[in-house]
């Protein structure tokens, strides 16, 4: 969702000639980032997120609590997307900037803290890490079994 | 007359291109899926701190920041290299399952060089080897949030 939601808002900052529409574009955005609030909070429903889903050979991985972690980051930047989608009086500056440093260091901090509590709870279903025990047991059975053992 | 704010069209953009960074960043698995979505997080970042064209203070102080940015992934990708030299994988989940292992083998005083089918593995360097990436990367990731001792 906001990856399709990023391709139509570069085609459409790219083929537009009112520069003025920039009010136009943040109400869009906020729509799509609704519209990914949403999906995600259904998707928190589903069963097997619970277990953990891997995606493209371990790159990614996604857990429910991770989900919920994503559920307030995104929260937090439609309320930053709704600083300047709205006409305000008596202020000719930048609202957000003095908001922004801190929102950039709190989004970055979440989203490590977030890391750290799902790596936290994390479950071995990886096929590298059954590997990685066989070669622990043949490690403690070294100093049993016969060396030659392994030289088949 | 509209203000020098709403004329900028690309902010939503930018945002959503933070907020990308930041869902992959909780979703990685892999410390080069970290890496990347650390990177796509900041380049979004480094625009919105040089956003403000006219001002001469936003363009320093997005210039330093792309410089201090810069180095600071120049520590990561420096750590990622050390640790995938010594172990051969760049899985996180294999990285804390062989720690756990020297660590183990390491407390029961098993430390020696075992022979596993004609490759020599020192298991004690091996623990106390894995700390020095983990540090590096530590360093490099506060480096990164601007956190307490790498605050400039």
């Amino acid at each position: 969702m906001l990856l399709y939601s990023i391709i139509i808002l570069i085609l459409c900052t790219a083929v537009t000639n009112n520069r003025d529409s920039s009010i136009l574009f943040s109400r869009i955005t906020i729509l799509a980032l609704i519209s990914s609030l949403i999906v995600l909070s259904i998707n928190i429903n589903i069963h097997f997120i619970h277990e953990g889903l891997i995606l493209y050979g371990g790159l990614f991985m996604l857990k429910s609590h991770s989900l919920l972690f994503i559920l307030f980051i995104l929260i937090l930047s439609t309320f930053i997307i709704g600083l300047n989608s709205f006409y305000l009086r008596k202020r000719n500056s930048f609202v957000e900037n003095p908001l922004l440093i801190p929102m950039k260091s709190a989004i970055q901090n979440f989203s490590l803290e977030g890391y750290n509590v799902k790596e936290k709870n994390l479950e071995r279903n990886n096929l590298d890490n059954i590997y990685a025990l066989d070669a622990k047991n043949i490690k403690d059975n070294i100093f049993i079994l016969d060396k030659n053992y392994f030289d088949i | 007359m509209m203000t020098y704010e709403y004329r900028i069209i690309e902010y939503p953009l930018i945002i959503l291109f933070c907020l990308t960074g930041a869902i992959f960043l909780l979703c990685s698995y892999d410390i080069v899926s970290i890496f990347l979505s650390i990177e796509l997080q900041s380049y979004g970042l480094y625009l919105l701190c040089s956003m403000h064209r006219n001002s001469e203070s936003s363009i320093n102080a997005g210039l330093t920041y792309f410089l201090l940015g810069g180095l600071s992934s120049c520590i990561i990708l420096l750590g990622i290299s050390l640790l995938y030299i010594n172990t051969g994988n760049t899985s996180l989940e294999n990285v804390y399952m062989i720690n756990s292992i020297s660590n183990a083998l390491a407390n029961n005083n098993l430390y020696e060089t075992v022979n596993l089918t004609n490759i020599y593995i020192d298991i004690y360097t091996e623990y106390t080897y894995i700390q020095l990436p983990l540090a590096i990367m530590s360093v490099g990731f506060l480096f990164k949030i601007g956190s307490a001792p790498f605050h400039f």
